[in-house]
């Protein structure tokens, strides 16, 4: 069976989803390639909103959702934060 | 004075390292919000005022200040020592304990009253105290390398359950220097260099990490 994934590693998985469609994505395809219940990806989305992690905007009537300044800097530093909380045992 | 002065240097180079490792990992705390972050960073920020707090001790008993600051001092290094060992164990288990719903403002309350019964009925009951925490650590810290070994970061892991271990030795020092120090001073010296030691290994553990971001 698959390892749960941790939370932080959720994040990433939604963040990089975001940036590898051109920094604009589609809730119905972020669903789909972040592996989450629709409940699950509702909180989570609506945490990186509130975060600015992520940035929701309407084109055209349609939702997107693109990544903020902090975003990237989150994925930029992930591995050293994985690489912290690892080395610390923490 | 010369002692003085050996003790400004020391407190200097922890509270410094205490203040880099607080710093430095600042920012991978606000973008990850992560808790074991956030407790590392609590119990290092708590060990940088004990050590400042034992300072003021010296101040006070170089000038002959008067003996409330002393009382008061004592009570802020005890609860400052407490807050950071109970944070340092906290930050390795809080995964294990956020079922039962403990929050950071139960430790921050066991060390005031830990303080506060050690000023009042019992006299260096912090030291079996902190040996039993970092004793709890160490356990964690071994269990942790051995389940890394082989892996990337289990050299850090070993260092860390290093460190742990000479912070174990450096309060069972303390705790012995209490009773043999009038008579061996020097001791006391032996003691202080441990400290360093465990503070600057784990100012290089952070660094390690860190030094790009």
């Amino acid at each position: 069976m698959a390892k749960k994934r941790e939370r932080l590693e959720v994040i990433h998985d939604i963040l990089v989803a975001v940036r590898e469609n051109h920094n604009s994505i589609k809730p119905t395809r972020l669903l789909q390639l972040s592996n989450l219940s629709p409940q699950m990806f509702r909180d989570y989305t609506e945490e990186l909103v509130e975060k600015k992690f992520i940035r929701e905007e309407t084109v055209s009537g349609k939702k997107t959702y693109s990544l903020t300044d902090k975003g990237y800097e989150f994925l930029e530093k992930y591995k050293t934060i994985v690489q912290f909380i690892d080395n610390f045992g923490l | 004075m010369s002692s003085f002065i050996t003790e400004l240097v020391y407190t200097a180079v922890i509270v410094l390292s205490c203040m880099i490792m607080w710093l430095r990992t600042q920012r991978i705390y606000e973008l990850s919000g992560h808790l074991g972050i956030k407790y590392f960073r609590l119990s290092m920020l708590f060990f940088g005022l004990a050590f400042l707090s034992r300072f003021g001790l010296s101040v006070v008993n170089l000038y002959s200040l008067p003996h409330d600051y002393t009382v008061l001092l004592n009570v802020a290094f005890t609860y400052c020592l407490m807050a950071a060992s109970l944070f340092l164990v906290f930050s390795l288990t809080w995964k294990r304990f956020e079922r039962f719903g403990v929050v950071e403002g139960t430790l921050f309350v066991a060390a005031f009253v830990i303080a506060l019964i050690e000023f009042v009925w019992i006299p260096n009951l912090i030291f079996p105290l902190q040996l039993g925490i970092v004793g709890y650590a160490i356990a964690i810290t071994y269990r942790n390398y051995l389940d890394s070994r082989g892996q990337k970061g289990a050299g850090m892991r070993q260092l860390y359950f290093a460190a742990l271990v000479i912070a174990f030795l450096g309060y069972l020092f303390n705790f012995l220097v209490i009773y043999i120090a009038p008579y061996f001073p020097w001791v006391l010296y032996y003691v202080d260099s441990i400290t360093v030691v465990l503070f600057l290994i784990l100012l290089y553990g952070v660094l390690k990490v860190t030094r790009d971001g």
